[in-house]
C-alpha cells in the first residue's frame, strides 16, 4: 500500500525541523538533510530523497577510545572505460 | 562501416487511437532510414487493431507491473523480442528506448544522440545513471535482501573485478546495437528491477555507460510535465518525461 501524501509531508517537515545537514566527508559539500536516530541497535536515516550515501567510520588524528565518528560519502559519477571481453574470458 | 540508422523502440500500452497520435508525433522526429518499432504491452485485440508497422507484441506479466520497483519490472522479454526483429534489420546501428510518455522535442534528436555517444566514447547513454553499490539506494538495498542477487553480482563481476551496481532511468536510454544485443542474449537469471539490471549487466559485460548529465533535469519519474514543454525546449531539452496529458486531451 502506498503511503499517503500527507504522512510524507509530515515526515518531510520533521526532517526539516529536527534533522541535520549531511555533508560529504571527502568534499565537505552538503548532500541532503536527514533525521537520524537509533532504535534497537540500528541507526535509521529519514529523508535522503534521491541521494545515495555510503556510511563509513572517519579517520581520527589521535587514538580516541570513547567515541567514533561515522560520516558519509557518495560515489563519483560513472566513468569507466570500455573493456570488452578477451577471447579467453568466460 | 556502422550504420547510422536508429531504431526507436516505443513502449506503450494505450488504445490504438492514442498510439496513432503518439506515432504521428514521433514520425516527425524520425527521418528515414531510422524507423520506429512499436513494442506493445496492451491487449492482443488492441495490438491487432494498430495499423503501424513494424510492431511487436510483448506478452509478459513482468512488464505489466503496477508497482514497478516492488514487483521488479522487467524489459528482458522486450529485449529478446527486439533481438529477433533486429536479425532481419542489419541497417539499425543504434537503438533508442522510450516509454509512451517520453516526448521528443528536437527534430535532430537522432543526430544529437549519436554525436553524444561518440563524444563520450560510450556504448550506452542513460538518464540518472549512478553507481549505487554499498549506498543507501532503495532499489539496491531491496535487492540485497535476495541472496541470489549477491551471488549473481559476484558471478558477473569477474571480468571487471569489482562488484559494482548501477542504476539508470528506464526510459530514454540510447544503445549501440552491440550493447543492446549482448544484454538481450543474456536476460535475467531471476527477477531484478530493470533500472538496476540493465546498467549493471552492461557494465560488467565491458560496455561503457555514460550519463546524459544536463538532460536529466528534463526527466522525472512522476507527475505530468505537459505544461513545461515550451520552457523545456527553450532551456535546451532534447526530450521531456513524463508528458501524459496529450494522450487524453
Amino acid at each position: 500500500m502506498k503511503r499517503p501524501r500527507f504522512l510524507r509531508s509530515i515526515l518531510d517537515g520533521l526532517v526539516y525541523v529536527f534533522g541535520s545537514d549531511l555533508k560529504d566527508s571527502r568534499t565537505g559539500e552538503k548532500i541532503a538533510r536527514s533525521l537520524m536516530f537509533c532504535w534497537r541497535g540500528h541507526i535509521y536515516l529519514i529523508g535522503l530523497h534521491g541521494k545515495q550515501v555510503i556510511p563509513q567510520f572517519l579517520p581520527q588524528e589521535k587514538p580516541q577510545f570513547w567515541k567514533r565518528k561515522i560520516g558519509f560519502i557518495c560515489h563519483s559519477p560513472p566513468d569507466f572505460p570500455h573493456e570488452p571481453f578477451s577471447k579467453s574470458s568466460p | 562501416m556502422k550504420s547510422e540508422a536508429i531504431c526507436y523502440l516505443l513502449l506503450a500500452h494505450q488504445s490504438p487511437a492514442e498510439i496513432e497520435r503518439m506515432l504521428e508525433r514521433w514520425h516527425l522526429f524520425c527521418p528515414s532510414p531510422s524507423q520506429i518499432l512499436l513494442c506493445y504491452g496492451g491487449s492482443l485485440e488492441d495490438f491487432d487493431r494498430i495499423r503501424h508497422t513494424p510492431k511487436i507484441f510483448i506478452d509478459d506479466g513482468r512488464l505489466r507491473t503496477r508497482d514497478h520497483q516492488r514487483e521488479k519490472q522487467s524489459y528482458t522479454h522486450l529485449f529478446q523480442k527486439v533481438l529477433i526483429w533486429l536479425q532481419a534489420h542489419p541497417e539499425c546501428g543504434y537503438l533508442y528506448l522510450a516509454e509512451y510518455d517520453h516526448w521528443p522535442l528536437v527534430k535532430d534528436l537522432g543526430r544529437r544522440l549519436v554525436e553524444r555517444l561518440h563524444f563520450e566514447n560510450a556504448d550506452i547513454l542513460g538518464h540518472e545513471l549512478i553507481r549505487v553499490d554499498q549506498t543507501s539506494h532503495p532499489y539496491y538495498l531491496y535487492h540485497l535482501s535476495d541472496p541470489r542477487f549477491s551471488s549473481w553480482l559476484k558471478e558477473i563481476s569477474q571480468h571487471r573485478g569489482e562488484e559494482m551496481v548501477f542504476s539508470m532511468f528506464g526510459s530514454g536510454s540510447f544503445w549501440t546495437r552491440e550493447a543492446f544485443t549482448a544484454i538481450g542474449k543474456i536476460g535475467e537469471p531471476f527477477p531484478i528491477y530493470l533500472e538496476l539490471f540493465l546498467p549493471t549487466l552492461a557494465h560488467h559485460l565491458g560496455f561503457r555507460l555514460r550519463d546524459f548529465q544536463e538532460q536529466n533535469r528534463f526527466i522525472s519519474a512522476k507527475g505530468d510535465r505537459y505544461r513545461e514543454i515550451d520552457i523545456a525546449l527553450k532551456s535546451g531539452a532534447w526530450t521531456l518525461h513524463p508528458v501524459k496529458t496529450w494522450m487524453t486531451s
